[in-house]
């Protein structure tokens, strides 16, 4: 006689059932991750200079006048900024809609039931990045000190994005 | 499995939520004012908008920086943040635009992300000749149908609005902190 097949647990049919959305999610999910790696090269889209300072703290013995590109300032010690700018590279390429809005692309092949999902590929959207680069505008500043009696002191500075920079004149100038 | 029945009740509410989608616009906004540490602005603080440049590269149909200097002084009067003269304490925003593209409302509602509308600027806060904070603000519409038409202009308008309520935000925090 041939042996039936045992039925399979009704605690088994509910496993099952149970595991069906989590690996279809999974499914789904590895099906979408390569649509976000759909871009193009970057380009260069040219560059823009962004306002820098920097904040200089200047003391001197003995006191004096002090003067920046010929600019009087005030007596040290003392702090002044000092502004420039820093060019700024800017980039940009194209990406699928995935990557920028992952959460509207997916909610647009939801409710498209899937129609979506094979044009979502094609890098369309605009990526943007803003790199700071080496190159700076009018960031070199004559320092010079002035006192009565003694012998005038001069200092060219160059700012590169510091927050602070700091000068202390020796006594050796005099 | 979904039956047919079950199929046919979902398929009427997801095609409102499309329609709705497409109606609607869809994109981001990231926007960050910075003022400096040491700086407290006084409460009665104006704003006075300043230089508007186009750094972005490109030369566009519509006058950007126009576009840009109506929206911020727009957005600021509306908030009663101008600074009218002789009113309060003096700020001045200098605005760089770093990149705009008008976009097609027509490209994206056939497939979204195409044909987005963009806007990035910079700017400087100054005080007299001394820098005291920056703003970074970009915004997009990249989806959508019928009301991104306009996208290419209202998205001025969005962006100024953004800054204005950040200006307005630090400004207050700050005054009342210190």
């Amino acid at each position: 006689m041939k042996p039936i097949a045992k039925p399979p647990a009704l605690g088994d049919i509910h496993a099952k059932e149970k595991g069906a959305p989590i690996r279809a999610f999974c499914l789904a999910l590895i099906c979408l991750l390569p649509l976000s790696g759909c871009v193009t090269e970057w380009r260069d889209a040219g560059g823009v200079f962004q306002t820098k300072e920097t904040e200089l703290f200047l003391e001197s013995t003995p006191v004096g006048e002090v003067f920046i590109n010929n600019q009087h300032i005030g007596v040290s010690p003392l702090t002044t900024s000092l502004e420039y700018e820093q060019e700024i590279k800017k980039k940009k390429r194209k990406v699928s809609y995935w990557r920028t809005q992952p959460g509207s692309a997916l909610a647009f092949t939801v409710l498209s039931l899937g129609l979506y999902l094979p044009f979502s590929a094609i890098p369309v959207d605009i990526e943007s990045t803003q790199e700071p680069t080496d190159s700076f505008r009018g960031n070199e500043f004559v320092v010079r000190i002035e006192s009565t009696g003694y012998k005038d002191w001069q200092k060219t500075i160059q700012c590169s994005g510091g927050t602070t920079a700091g000068v202390k004149p020796g006594a050796s100038r005099f | 499995m979904i039956s047919k029945e079950q199929l046919s009740k979902l398929v009427l509410p997801l095609v409102a939520i499309w329609i709705m989608f497409t109606l609607s616009a869809c994109g981001t906004a990231v926007h960050k004012v910075t003022l400096q540490d040491n700086y407290t602005p006084p409460s009665d603080t104006k704003i006075e908008v300043g230089s508007v440049k186009n750094e972005s590269g490109e030369m566009f149909e519509v006058n950007v920086e126009q576009l840009l200097r109506w929206a911020l002084n727009g957005s600021l009067a509306a908030a009663g943040m101008r600074w009218d003269r002789g009113d309060g304490n003096k700020m001045v925003i200098e605005s760089k635009i770093v990149e705009y593209e008008p976009g097609d409302a027509f490209k994206r509602w056939l497939l979204p992300g195409w044909g987005a509308t963009v806007l990035t600027v910079q700017c400087d806060l100054k005080e007299g000749n001394e820098l005291v904070g920056s703003v970074e603000a970009r915004r997009t519409v990249s989806a959508g149908g019928g009301y991104t038409v306009g996208a290419w202009k209202g998205i001025f308008d969005d962006l100024a609005e953004d800054i204005v309520k950040d200006l307005q935000a630090k400004i207050t925090t700050k005054s009342s902190n210190d």
